[in-house]
């Protein structure tokens, strides 16, 4: 007899001992069984594909949650700091100096160029 | 552990957010421009603690580029200063927008342009003539 044989021959009595259980017992196990798996949280037992796929949104997901609000305040942080370098890129080079030394010296005041009807005549006369 | 995580992560944005702020704290001061400088941008000096760090460097930026003016375009650039630094920032912004296309323009649409602004200029203020002294 070798160890398949055994291992068979002990499942067989296993499976025999679970058709013999006294009734009261099985009621017992099947009580025990829905009391544990309600306290499992439900996104553990949800079997969508999403839940376990690939990618950043699921592997997030699976994260606790003050990791995803740490993840969240990283991401605004980054972008805010980000806006920040373009709106000083934007205001502070030498090109913009050449651009408002024209401006203020041209024949038109810069007042405007900033009026609504002048950038209507600037459409309209495209 | 979970509370020192979000602590962290708060004062990493207000330290990451506090740039933006100390950016529009004011930058050079009046008095540590060149003499050159405090010469073409005069005009601004009575407002020059007002102006943003960003007013600042766009002016001495711009004022880099005075020398190269006629003398016409020096006297405009000088005149503007005080109301060019009131205009709201969104102004100057669309008047930067504006003024590129503009010159983007062939002459004759800029002459087009430039015609029908001067049409819709209200009409100059007659001369005031002194009163004749009473007799």
């Amino acid at each position: 007899m070798n160890e398949f044989d055994i291992a068979q021959r002990i499942a067989r009595r296993l499976d025999q001992g679970v058709r013999d259980l006294d009734p009261a017992i099985v009621g017992r196990l099947h009580e025990a069984r829905f009391a544990a798996l309600s306290r499992v949280p439900v996104k553990q037992l949800r079997l969508a594909p999403a839940a376990h796929g690939h990618g950043f949104a699921s592997w997030a997901e699976d994260q606790h949650p003050i990791l995803r609000i740490t993840l969240a305040a990283l991401m605004l942080a980054i972008a805010l700091v980000a806006f920040n370098y373009w709106q000083q890129d934007l205001d502070g080079d030498d090109d913009n100096g050449q651009l408002d030394a024209k401006l203020l010296s041209s024949e038109i005041p810069p007042q405007a160029f900033a009026q609504k009807d002048f950038g209507a005549w600037l459409q309209e006369t495209r | 552990m979970a509370a020192r995580n979000t602590l962290g992560a708060w004062a990493l944005l207000l330290a990451l957010a506090i740039p933006p702020l100390w950016a529009h704290e004011p930058g050079p001061r009046w008095d540590a421009l060149s003499a050159e400088q405090q010469s073409i941008l005069a005009p601004a000096q009575k407002d020059w603690d007002n102006l943003s760090q960003l007013q600042r460097s766009r002016l001495i930026n711009a004022a880099k580029h005075y020398p190269q003016l006629t003398p016409e375009e020096q006297a405009r650039f000088r005149a503007r200063i005080p109301e060019w630094t009131h205009l709201p920032r969104e102004d100057r912004e669309t008047a930067r927008k504006n003024f590129k296309k503009f010159h983007g323009l062939p002459p004759e649409k800029k002459e087009e342009v430039k015609s029908r602004w001067e049409a819709n200029q209200p009409p100059a203020a007659p001369p005031t003539t002194p009163a004749p002294a009473a007799q």
